[in-house]
This record gives C-alpha cells, sequence and structure tokens, in this order.
C-alpha cells in the first residue's frame, strides 16, 4: 500500500475511533449500566435536592424571597397605600393602627394563617417554573421522569422553622426495564423562626395596646422582654415620627421579623 | 358652629322684641324658631362621637389566637369572637397555661396548644391550666429520662419514646449506641453541656450565671460562659458618664444636648441606650421631645443597675393651666396701692397653679421665685412671696416648623410706673425699672426658651439665632440715662437705650454653659424592693418639686419624687443664687413692690404761710413762692404706667444648608446611632431638606437643596462600577463601553450627578423623563446610580438618561451610555415558564373563547396546537411582548371541549431558531354551572332571632365546592358545598341576604333572602297524629318540647315524650290522653285531648 493510502486508512480509523467513543458515551447509561430500583432512588433523591434548590433560590417570588419578603415587610407580602411605612427600604406594614385621640391602637390581626395564605398564592408562578425544569432533566437519561397533575403547595409555619409541603407525583420509569419508582410528597424546610418571632410581635402589640404606651403598670419594655427571654430574642425598637418600627430577630438566626405600629402626629 | 347657633339664638331674640305688641303670636314664633335651632343643631351633631367603633378582645378559634383591642368590625369580619374588654387576659379561651407536646413545653393558650399539635403532624398534647411560665418550662424538664432506641440512640423522657427505652441511663452507657462518652462541649439553654457523639446533651459542664453577665458562647472554638456585659460603650460628646463599662441589662440615656426647663436645644433628641448580650443598642425616644429619657440606679441585692426609660412628656399644661396667676396682674397702674384683697386673690391662684404644677399627670419644673422678706411686707405680700414661682416644662417640647402658637406661652411682661415729681422734673421711671434692664431681658428670653423651640437659643448643633425673641415698650424713652437715673447703680447698661435683643453673649446660659450641663434627668437612688417588681420603674411617680437651694440640687434619696431628689447637674442652681434676691422682682416683682410705693406730698405748710417781720416778709416771700411752687406741683405730678413686654417666636432656622450632611453621622464600632430625623435636619438650616425615602438607609438623609435652583442634575460617568474587563471612553455627553459584551451577561454601569437625583433611562431618544418608565437602579434620590443589565445577542445598546433633582427640572438632553454585544452562539431553545390560566386549570361553564398567555424567557414566537405535534406543523402563531422582564405569548382561543377537556400543546421558536422539543401541554377543564342546590330558611317570617343559615351548592368546577357570602361577607363556614353562618340574638325586624357564591373558576350563583323575624306568640299546632301498634306518633308545626299525661296536667308536671325524626312519640294502652307541647319562645298549646 502507498504511502497515501495508509494516511487514508489512518484517518479513517481515526474517524471510526471518535465515533465509537462518542457513540459510548452517549450511550453508556441505557447499554452498559442498567436501571435498577437502587439507581432510580437515588436519582429521586436528586430530584428532592433539586427542588430543594428551587426553595432555596433568591429569585424573585421564589420561596425563600418570599419568606425574606413577609419577614421584612410585616407578615403582608401586599402593601397598599396607607398600610405601611417606608423605612430602611423596607414597606414595614403596621401591625396596629392609630385611632385618633386615643392612646391604644387598634389591632390589625394578622394571624399565622394569613400568612401561610399569601405565601401559597405567591409561589406558585415559581415553583412550577422551576418545577418544570426539573421535568426535563430527563431527556439523556435512561429513565423517564412523569409527572401528574399540577403540584400543590403548602407553606406551614411553625415556632422554629417554616416548612413547604410540594404535593406532586413524580413517577421515574426505567426506558428500557419496567421499572418505576415515585413519590409525591417533597418538603423544603426553611431555617427560618418565624413563628416564633410573630408570637414576639403579638406579645408587643398586646402589651402596647392594653397599656397605651404609659410608663404605668404593664407598659411593654423591650428590655424587660429581653431580659426575661435572656436575650434569645432582641428587639430592635426604632421611631421614625410619629410610627413605631420593631425588628425581631432569634438568637443565633439571621431571618427578621419586623412590623410597625402607627402613632398619631400631634401636628396634624 | 356653637357662634352660628348662638347667633340664631340672638336673632330669635330679636324677632320677639319687634314683635311685643303681637304677643302670644311672638311666643308662638320664638318657639318656632327654638325648635328648629335645636333640630338643625342636632343634624350638626357628629353621630360617629356618639356611637364610636367598639374594641375589644378577639378570639380567632381557628388559630388559637387572642387579639388585644381590636374593633368589632374587624374581629366579625374575621369569623372571630368578640369580647368587650379589650383585655384578652380576661377571658377564659384566652387564659394560658402549660402545653406540652412531646418534649417541648409553651405557654399558650388551649386552642393554640391543639393548633400547633396539628401542626407537628398531629402529635399527642397535653394542656394544664393555672401554671406559670417558668414552672411550665420546668415541668418540660421533668420526667424520667434515659436513651431512647427509636431509629438511633436519643437521650429523652420515657413519655416520648416509642422504642426501647433505657431508664436513667446515658446512650453513652448503652454498649450498642455506640456513642461516645463527652465528645464534645456545646451550648444549651445559656449553659455549657457535654454532649456525646451521637448529638445527645448529658451533663452540665459549667452553669453561666446569667444575672451575673455570664452566657454560653463559642468563640475562637471554645465553648464557655462569657462575659455578655458591655466592657465598653458609645461615648457620646454631649452627655456625661457615657462611653463606660455597662452591665447586661442596663439602660442608660443619652442626649443630643443639655436638657431641662429651657435648656434643651432645637432639633435635640433624647436616646435610651441598652446593653444585652453584649450588644449597645439604642432606642430613639420619641421625636419633637415627645418622649424624654429620664434615668435611675436601682439597688438590687448590694448591686447597682442603671436603668432608663422614655417617658410621654406631658408638658401642654405647664404654662398655661398651671400657670393661671399672671393673669392675675394688673397691667395698669391705680392710683392707689393694689388692695389687699387683689393680693390675695394673687396668692390663692399661686398656690392653685403649684399644685398644677406638681401634680402627677404634668412634666412640669417648679421654678420658685421668692424674694428675700423684708420688714415692711404685709402679711398677704409675705404670703404671696412663699408660694411665687413659674411653672415650666420639665423638657422643652418640640415644635419646630409645626406649632408655632406654644411660643405665645413665654410672653412675658412688665407693669412699669413712670412718674413726674415735680413742674421742673420730666417723666422717669420711678418703678418696675429691672425691666428695662439686660438682666430682665435674659431671664425672660430664658422662659421663652422654656416654651418651646423658642426665642434666641441654639440648635443641636450650637448655632445661635435670635430672631425669635425681642423686646418693646409703651411710649418713647428719650433720655435714659436721666429716664433711669435711680437704678443706674443697680443696671449701669441703662445709661445707654435698653436693648430690644438678646445677643448670644448676653445669654443667661450660653453654649460653653450648656455643654457642663450634660448630666441629663437623674431621678436618684432607688431599692428594687420598693418598686413594682413587675412593671419596672414607675416613672410616673418622677415629679417636679419644689426646691431647696436652687434647680438641681441632688440632696436625697427619696424613692422616685425627682423634685426632692432634684436633678443631677447642680451647676445650674449657682446661676441664680447671686440673683436671689431680686429674682422675683426683676421677673414678676410688681404685685409685691407696688404696695410699698406710694407718692408722697407735703403737708402742714400753710399754717406758716402768714407769719411777719423783715425776714418774715422774706420768709413769707419765699413761703409764698413755695406755696405756689408746690400747688403746682400738686397739679404738675403725674404716675403713668407703662408696659414692657417680649414677643416670642419660634425659633428662626438659619438661612443656609451648610450643616445638612452632619445630620444622623454617628457610626462606630458600636453601631450606627442618632439617627436623622426631619426634625432634626430642619433644624439645620432653610435649605436642608429631609429625604424620608432614606430614612433607616446609609443613603444621606439630609441634602442641600438649592430652592431657587432649578437647574437640572449634571451627569457624569462612574467608571469605578463598570463590570471588570471593560472601560469606558467619555464621550461629549455620555460614554462608550468597549469591547462588546458578551451575550446573556449581567452588565453593571454607574453613573454620577452632582446633587441628589433620581434617573432613569430609556432606549427611546425621544422620550423625555415623565414618559420613560425604566429607573437607571433602584429609583432613589442619591448621587451615585448604579445598573445592572442582563444582554441580549447581537445588539446595539442606547442607553438615554435623564436625572430630575428633588427641586429641579429633569435634564433636557439625555445621557447616552453606548455599548454592543457579541454575536453570541445561542444555542438553547426558549424556555416555557409557565401560563395563564395554568395546566389542569378549569374553566367557567359556558365559556366559548379564552386568552392564553404564555411566559417565556427570551424574545420568541410561539405556536400551539390541539396535537403535539412539530413546530413548523402548528398551525397558528404568535409574537411575544416584552413586558417587565418576561415575554409574554397571547392566544385568542376557541375553546372545544372533549368530555369536558381540552388540550393544547405550545411550543416556541427564538430568534436564533432554537425550537422547543417538547411541547408545553396545557389541559385545562370544563366546569359545570354553579348552583345554590338548597338554602335555609326560606324567605318568609321566621319566628326566631336565632338561626343558622345554610347553602349548599352543586356543580361549578370542583363538584360544588365554593365559598359563599352574605352581603359580602364570607360565611363562617365555607369554602366547600355546604355553607353556614350562625345568627344569634337579632333584632326583630325585615332582613335581607344577598347570597353569592363563587368558585375557583370564577363560576358564579346567587340567591336572596328575605326574612322577616317576628317573635313567635303562637303555640305549637298538631299538622299530623297517628298511631302505629301503641306508639302515638305526633308531628307538629314547630320544634317544641312535649309531654303527655292520662289526666289534665301544666307542663313541666305530665311525662315527656321521645322525640325521633321531628315526630314525638309515646306509649299508649288505650283511653284518653292529654298532650302540651312548649315551643322556644314559651308558647304552650291548650292541653290536646287524644282519644286512643
Amino acid at each position: 500500500m502507498g504511502k497515501r493510502g495508509q494516511v487514508t486508512l489512518f484517518v479513517i480509523l481515526g474517524i471510526v475511533i471518535v465515533v465509537l467513543v462518542a457513540l459510548f458515551l452517549i450511550g453508556r447509561k441505557t447499554i452498559f449500566m442498567p436501571v435498577t430500583t437502587e439507581s432510580l432512588e437515588g436519582e429521586m433523591e436528586s430530584i428532592k435536592e433539586a427542588i430543594i434548590s428551587c426553595g432555596y433560590d433568591n429569585s424573585l417570588n421564589s420561596p425563600n424571597s418570599l419568606l425574606q419578603a413577609i419577614g421584612k415587610q410585616g407578615g403582608y407580602l401586599e402593601t397598599p397605600e396607607g398600610t405601611y411605612i417606608l423605612y430602611a427600604d423596607n414597606k414595614i406594614s403596621y401591625l396596629c393602627y392609630n385611632i385618633p385621640d386615643k392612646e391604644s391602637c387598634s389591632n390589625r390581626m394578622l394571624t399565622l394563617k394569613n400568612m401561610e395564605d399569601q405565601l401559597n398564592e405567591n409561589v406558585g408562578y415559581f415553583m412550577d417554573s422551576c418545577l418544570n425544569e426539573i421535568k426535563n432533566t430527563g431527556n439523556l437519561k435512561s429513565y423517564n421522569i412523569i409527572v401528574q397533575d399540577k403540584p400543590n403547595y403548602q407553606f406551614v409555619i411553625r415556632p422554629d422553622s417554616v416548612v413547604l409541603n410540594v404535593n406532586w407525583l413524580v413517577t421515574l420509569k426505567g426506558k428500557s426495564k419496567d421499572i418505576s419508582v415515585s413519590e409525591d410528597k417533597f418538603e423544603v424546610m426553611f431555617d427560618y423562626p418565624l413563628g416564633n418571632l410573630y408570637d414576639v410581635s403579638q406579645e408587643v402589640i398586646n402589651g402596647w395596646d392594653v397599656f397605651s404606651g404609659e410608663a404605668v403598670s404593664g407598659n411593654f419594655d423591650t428590655l424587660t422582654y429581653m431580659l426575661a427571654k435572656k436575650g434569645e430574642y432582641k428587639l430592635y425598637l426604632k421611631k421614625p415620627y410619629p410610627d413605631k418600627v420593631y425588628t425581631i430577630t432569634k438568637e443565633g438566626n439571621e431571618y427578621i421579623f419586623q412590623f410597625a405600629i402607627q402613632g398619631e402626629n400631634r401636628f396634624a | 358652629m356653637i357662634m352660628f347657633i348662638s347667633k340664631l339664638f340672638k336673632i330669635s331674640f330679636i324677632v320677639v322684641y319687634v314683635m311685643k305688641e303681637r304677643f302670644a303670636r311672638a311666643k308662638a314664633l320664638f318657639e318656632i324658631i327654638i325648635i328648629i335651632v335645636a333640630i338643625f343643631s342636632i343634624s350638626l351633631l357628629n353621630f360617629k362621637d356618639v356611637k364610636a367603633e367598639e374594641y375589644g378582645c378577639c378570639f380567632l378559634k381557628s388559630e388559637g389566637s387572642c387579639f388585644d383591642n381590636t374593633s368589632k368590625q374587624e374581629c366579625t369580619e374575621k369569623g372571630g369572637e368578640f369580647f368587650s374588654s379589650p383585655d384578652c387576659s380576661a377571658y377564659s379561651k384566652c387564659q394560658e397555661g402549660c402545653c406540652k407536646i412531646g418534649t417541648e413545653c409553651s405557654y399558650v393558650n388551649k386552642f393554640k396548644c391543639e393548633q400547633t399539635a396539628n401542626d407537628y403532624n398531629n402529635l399527642d398534647f397535653t394542656f394544664q391550666e393555672g401554671t406559670g411560665e417558668s414552672s411550665c418550662s420546668l415541668s418540660c424538664q421533668e420526667g424520667i429520662y434515659g436513651c431512647c432506641l427509636d431509629e438511633g440512640c436519643k437521650y429523652t423522657t420515657s413519655n416520648s419514646c416509642s422504642g426501647e427505652f433505657y431508664e436513667n441511663k446515658l446512650c453513652s452507657d448503652v454498649g450498642f449506641c455506640g456513642c461516645t462518652k463527652n465528645s464534645y462541649n456545646q451550648c444549651y439553654e445559656g449553659d455549657v453541656y457535654s454532649f456525646d457523639s451521637c448529638g445527645n446533651k448529658e451533663s452540665l459542664v459549667k452553669k453561666c450565671d446569667y444575672q451575673k453577665g455570664l452566657k454560653c458562647r463559642e468563640e475562637k472554638n471554645k465553648v464557655d460562659c462569657y462575659s455578655i456585659n458591655c466592657e465598653s460603650t458609645y461615648k457620646d460628646e454631649n452627655t456625661k458618664g457615657t462611653g463606660v463599662f455597662r452591665k447586661n441589662g442596663e439602660s442608660w440615656c443619652i442626649y443630643d444636648s443639655a436638657t431641662g426647663p429651657g435648656l434643651d436645644s432645637v432639633g435635640s433628641r433624647h436616646y435610651r441606650h441598652i446593653c444585652i448580650n453584649g450588644e449597645e443598642i439604642e432606642e430613639p425616644c420619641e421625636d419633637y421631645r415627645n418622649e424624654f429619657c429620664v434615668y435611675a440606679d436601682v439597688t438590687v441585692n448590694g448591686e447597682t443597675f442603671r436603668e432608663a426609660s422614655c417617658k410621654i412628656n406631658n408638658y401642654e399644661k405647664c404654662m398655661t393651666e398651671c400657670n393661671s396667676a399672671y393673669e392675675l396682674i394688673p397691667m395698669t397702674y391705680d392710683d392707689d396701692d393694689l388692695y389687699k384683697g387683689e393680693v390675695i386673690d394673687y396668692a390663692n391662684a399661686m398656690e392653685n397653679d403649684l399644685k398644677c404644677c406638681l401634680s402627677k399627670n404634668n412634666d412640669c419644673y417648679w421654678l420658685p421665685l421668692n424674694t428675700t422678706k423684708t420688714e415692711d411686707m404685709e402679711k398677704e405680700q409675705l404670703k404671696l412671696n412663699e408660694v411665687n414661682g413659674r411653672c415650666l416644662p420639665l423638657v422643652v417640647p418640640g415644635n419646630l416648623g409645626e406649632n408655632s402658637k406654644i411660643c405665645e406661652n413665654g410672653v412675658n411682661s412688665a407693669l412699669t410706673v413712670w412718674s413726674q415729681d415735680s413742674v421742673i422734673d420730666t417723666n422717669d421711671c420711678s418703678s418696675g425699672c429691672e425691666a428695662y434692664s439686660n438682666k430682665w431681658l435674659q431671664l425672660s428670653n430664658y422662659l421663652c426658651n422654656a416654651a418651646g423651640d423658642c426665642g434666641a437659643k441654639y440648635n443641636w448643633k450650637n448655632e445661635f439665632n435670635n430672631d425669635g425673641f425681642s423686646r418693646k415698650w409703651d411710649s418713647v424713652i428719650e433720655d435714659p440715662e436721666d429716664d433711669f437715673g435711680d437704678f443706674l447703680d443697680q443696671y449701669p447698661e441703662l445709661k445707654n437705650m435698653p436693648l430690644t435683643k438678646i445677643t448670644e453673649a448676653l445669654l443667661l446660659i450660653n453654649k460653653e454653659k450648656l455643654a457642663e450641663l450634660n448630666s441629663g434627668l437623674y431621678a436618684g437612688k432607688i431599692n428594687y424592693e420598693d418598686i413594682n417588681k413587675n412593671q419596672g420603674l414607675d416613672y410616673n411617680k418622677i415629679n417636679t418639686g419644689i426646691f431647696t437651694g436652687g434647680f438641681f440640687d441632688v440632696s436625697a434619696d427619696t424613692l422616685g419624687v425627682l423634685g426632692t431628689a432634684g436633678i443631677a447637674a447642680a451647676e445650674v442652681a449657682t446661676l441664680f443664687t447671686g440673683a436671689d434676691t431680686t429674682f422675683g422682682n426683676i421677673l414678676f416683682g410688681n404685685i409685691i413692690q407696688a404696695g410699698g410705693t406710694a407718692s408722697e406730698s407735703g403737708g402742714g405748710w400753710l399754717g406758716t404761710l402768714f407769719s411777719s417781720g423783715t425776714i418774715g416778709t422774706i420768709v413769707t416771700v419765699a413761703l409764698v413762692v413755695f406755696a405756689v411752687f408746690t400747688i403746682l406741683n400738686i397739679f404738675a405730678t403725674t404716675k403713668e404706667s407703662r408696659v414692657v413686654s417680649t414677643e416670642c417666636n419660634m425659633w428662626n432656622i438659619p438661612n443656609n444648608g451648610d450643616n445638612c450632611e452632619d445630620c444622623g453621622k454617628v457610626d462606630n464600632e458600636y453601631g450606627k446611632f442618632k439617627e436623622c430625623s426631619k426634625y432634626k435636619c430642619e433644624s439645620l438650616g432653610t435649605l436642608c431638606e429631609f429625604i424620608e425615602e432614606n430614612a433607616g438607609t446609609d443613603r444621606p438623609a439630609c441634602v442641600k437643596v438649592e430652592s431657587r435652583d432649578v437647574s437640572s442634575p449634571i451627569i457624569s460617568a462612574w467608571p469605578e462600577n463598570l463590570t471588570k474587563g471593560f472601560k469606558l471612553n467619555e464621550e461629549t455627553k455620555g460614554y462608550k463601553i468597549n469591547p462588546d459584551v458578551p451575550a446573556y451577561t449581567r452588565l453593571s454601569l454607574g453613573i454620577k450627578t452632582d446633587k441628589v437625583a433620581q434617573c432613569k433611562f430609556s432606549e427611546n431618544v425621544d422620550d423625555n423623563y415623565n414618559e420613560m418608565v425604566s429607573y437607571f437602579g433602584e429609583g432613589y434620590y442619591e448621587t451615585k446610580h448604579s445598573l445592572n443589565i442582563l444582554t441580549e445577542p447581537n445588539k446595539k445598546y442606547n442607553l438615554y438618561v435623564r436625572c430630575k433633582g428633588k427641586t429641579s427640572n429633569a435634564n433636557e438632553a439625555s445621557y447616552l451610555i453606548r455599548f454592543n454585544t457579541k454575536e453570541g452562539p445561542d444555542l438553547t431553545a426558549p424556555i416555557i415558564e409557565t401560563s395563564d390560566p395554568l395546566d389542569g386549570s378549569y374553566i367557567q361553564a359556558d365559556l366559548t373563547k379564552i386568552l392564553i398567555n404564555i411566559y417565556t424567557n427570551e424574545p420568541t414566537k410561539c405556536k400551539y396546537s390541539s396535537e403535539n405535534e412539530d413546530y413548523d406543523g402548528m398551525k397558528e402563531e404568535t409574537n411575544c411582548i416584552s413586558r417587565e422582564n418576561k415575554f409574554i405569548c397571547s392566544f385568542n382561543v376557541n375553546l372545544k371541549f372533549e368530555d369536558k377537556l381540552v388540550n393544547y400543546y405550545f411550543k416556541c421558536s427564538d430568534n436564533a431558531e432554537n425550537v422547543n422539543e417538547d411541547a408545553y401541554p396545557l389541559t385545562l377543564k370544563q366546569s359545570d354551572t354553579l348552583v345554590i342546590e338548597d338554602y335555609s330558611p326560606k324567605s318568609g317570617t321566621l319566628y326566631s332571632n336565632s338561626f343558622t343559615l345554610n347553602v349548599a351548592t352543586s356543580g361549578g368546577a370542583e363538584n360544588g365546592k365554593a365559598i359563599c357570602s352574605y352581603n359580602g361577607i364570607e360565611f363562617k363556614e365555607t369554602d366547600n358545598i355546604i355553607h353556614s353562618q350562625e345568627f344569634e340574638d337579632l333584632a326583630l325586624g325585615n332582613y335581607n341576604y344577598n347570597i353569592e357564591c363563587i368558585d375557583v373558576a370564577g363560576n358564579k350563583a346567587s340567591q336572596i333572602i328575605n326574612l322577616n323575624i317576628i317573635k313567635d306568640v303562637y303555640y305549637p299546632i298538631i299538622t299530623q297524629l297517628y298511631r302505629q301498634d301503641n306508639t302515638v306518633h305526633v308531628v307538629l308545626d314547630e320544634d317544641a318540647d312535649c309531654e303527655y299525661s292520662r289526666s289534665d296536667f301544666g307542663f313541666g308536671k305530665g311525662t315527656e315524650t321521645e322525640k325521633v325524626v321531628g315526630e314525638h312519640l309515646f306509649i299508649v294502652e288505650g283511653g284518653r290522653y292529654y298532650f302540651i307541647c312548649n315551643d322556644s319562645e314559651g308558647n304552650i298549646n291548650p292541653a290536646y285531648s287524644i282519644n286512643v
């Protein structure tokens, strides 16, 4: 064989090797790594982690950013005019409104259920899109991801954490074998003591209401409260006239809950 | 309105007078007018006051939460139970007790306990009433502890162990747990505990005494008890005693300036600082000195703690009601001495003022103005002297720019007497002339300062202005040296014309003195046992009182009475000791002195007028001349009263903006303190403007604004803010960025403005500022503006920027920022993020067409089909529009349901022709019409004023599940197929209920129910009667309790029938039976006689 022929042969050989390697890389999971229940369970764990990372994402309307917002805005995601004070770049909701010519204020009755409902109503927009991406990741794998129905989201505010329950039936089904693994409940846990901080806020408001800010019996004093709790909670009180803004944190946790109490402008 | 009504009454009287001849007719007319006026007046009454909103306690059972001081309306709307007392602790449902869930205890009410247990997947719980919070938490620590083997090894109580339990054993002692004993230390409830390698708490290593300022913490990998005291604190230049060690739990005051009667500077504020867990926290007292900071030293078990509090400043009555005596001072001189009776009246009024000033409800300071007693003082004058004084606010209220009327309380005036003693004399000042002295000017300005931000004084930056205070007097002073001759020794300055304005040098308390008066408001030393342990220091007990020895004299340790304990900063006392003898006179001494002066005229000279002899003649002539002269004098001597008064106006703000940026400047290692506020900012200059949006942030909150400056901000480049790797080349009015920017990159750009401004941008050169919709940055007013852009591929960016200052116009010409993006390889298909409506949504019944919006992440074209086919095969195409960083593709779709379902598939293609492989499926479900299946009670008459409104729905999207409301108020039980609302104790009358139900698809159903509630006065009537075997069945027309007997009887004495499914049953043997029923309104039928 002449030199030219040898070169041609080597070129063809090279091309064949490249193609074989490419085929191997593409098809190794289906050909050489058969699907098993254990492997599918492992993939399901990855999906769980992907859902958790959706939860922890910082994009607009992600669960994490909604929780941050609800804490900074005094328990409300919607802040219509007249219901908040703009302070330190946050629209901080009034949880107690001024009653003209009265020293006490009117409780707005924020409840934990209010907050849960607001979170549930707003989380779908982001989570649906994020979960949709998870659904699309099985394309080059040895299994199919089958999801049924629309996911349902349920926030539960506990004293020392917030849980997002994602009710979404996900089935991983092997492409080549009739093996499947399903999961219909996923949980994303946030280490935000929103329940505890909410309780503290209610103690502040109830104390404030009844005893009308006078230094007579029962006035809510931040220092007395913090000492009674041995510093477990820190209350920062600011007074942008004529209102009051409380920021509450729990020891060892950076999550904040802040709210405002509306005051009366003596000059108005 | 009162004036108007009184005028009406006057008019009515005039009418009567004119028509007096026709008396009877006039009388009738008058009465008619009275009635009309009365009706008119009543109609103008604000009934809002009569029927005020009711506030009380609201209990929400669903959450187990109790809310104090809630409006009844709010409570009812939220479906809560309303109690009339604002304090929820009075109600049993809100009573807190010990809730134990697992091993955790909390102090809440029973319903909340249940709710929490539900949240933790229905764990078991116990609830115990009547315990305190601390015993509750202790109870959780009780119980038998041991190692629990249940999916691992956990040290817990036996009650919460569902596995194998090893009583009184640590898990590290249980061999097969494999836990290593005392593996590491960790903090637990503030103390140091050891933990095994499995994470179980073992034993207490070290107790950290929180009371002594120790708490467990981990520092540099060591867990130990560390001090949580504040080893050093912020040192404030205006407050003595700051910057020192503070114990955990201490609080102290910090001030912007000296504080006390007449001392607080304009714009100044009080602050309370706290040391808690090693951190110094500042709590400002309310602005405008509506609150002030007062502190005391509290002794507990031999240790002293400083405690401070912000207290509401009740100053209103100090210079008004508590200074009423001054209204009695005559402002004209009477030729007679003041009557003794008037002096007594004045003394009595002054005594009342003193009581008012010392009242617990007021935060006032009584300035004693006693003079030195003299022998010629009469009894009445002595009494007055004893109580003489003036009431001032303890802390000067702030009113700058808000309420100028308050300064009127600081006006002072004095009565002076000018007399001409002889024909050759001129009118000289004879009494009260101190009112023209510098001393009087000083003290009057001090009075003005005490009223508010009034008079000649300093702001908190020690800038002085005297335009707010001046002195004036009646008549002209022609020759001061002559006019004040008798007083020149005492007041040598009266050689010259008295001053109308006060200079800084003449101030009673200048800034050097103010700087020394920086100890603040100190309430003295108090023993902890003497104060209410639950409530802290009762600052209402702190009051002002009569001082002995001067103003601020810390001389006694009496509990809480600031007056006798004094206020620290005793230096002020020395200011007045020199003036003690004349202080009262100088300010208000007319009354005491006036009685002492009297004109004197000669007497007994007539007798010597007619003596004889040359000498006698000469003497006689002299005497005659003297007599004539004296007679002339009698007619020539005059006394007139002249009033000297002051004008006390609001402090004049300096006409500049040189110090605006000094507002809110304390930022040090201890924290950010003394935040800027509107009050503080505006006191710095007329050109200082407070930017409310910047409050609480690091951006400047107080800026200099050129009020007449309408020139637009000057924009320049901010190269430091540009993303690394790029450079900007400045151009005539803008800059260009090189090199080209890769696609899908977050690029950071920046601009600066020469004054605080708000900036916007547009890609359209013709857009003016108002037409631009995008902010360059966050849209705040600041001088540096940063913008982040996610770049698109293959694009030439031209960003036209315009800015607008607070008071200036926006830029006419825009500032142009240019850059290009690279031809990036776009290999990614667009992502369809979501849709509206969402997949699986229900569609309203009988809808035939719908708008579907698809949301993508980049500019695309999209198609849809009812089959899942290739993009090219799909029919309908639409272009997507960009809105708020999203791309929306809209389709108007005709709905064709099959088996109540319709499926659509969407695919999109981007500008690089990347197409979705997988379609976005959208399934829509057709719903049925929502129907109100049934409801009760039906429209008509109701004989009971307590009933339950029930509605049943069917159809719709979810088989009848809907939310129903009546008259716009949601049913208490709804969001289901059965909806109910209870009504209790309604008043008799007509009620209309407009029931509206709506489901998730938007299907609606409505029903109107008209009820007429009348008292049920009818007894129950038998509608059906039959016998089955030996049982008689009776059916009535209404619900009732029934009895029967073999003989006639009265209700209550018979045998109760059995009630089964709306029928009354009783067993019979034959013969006659009597049957009586009683309904809920107490209507009893006459006995029915039933023959069996």
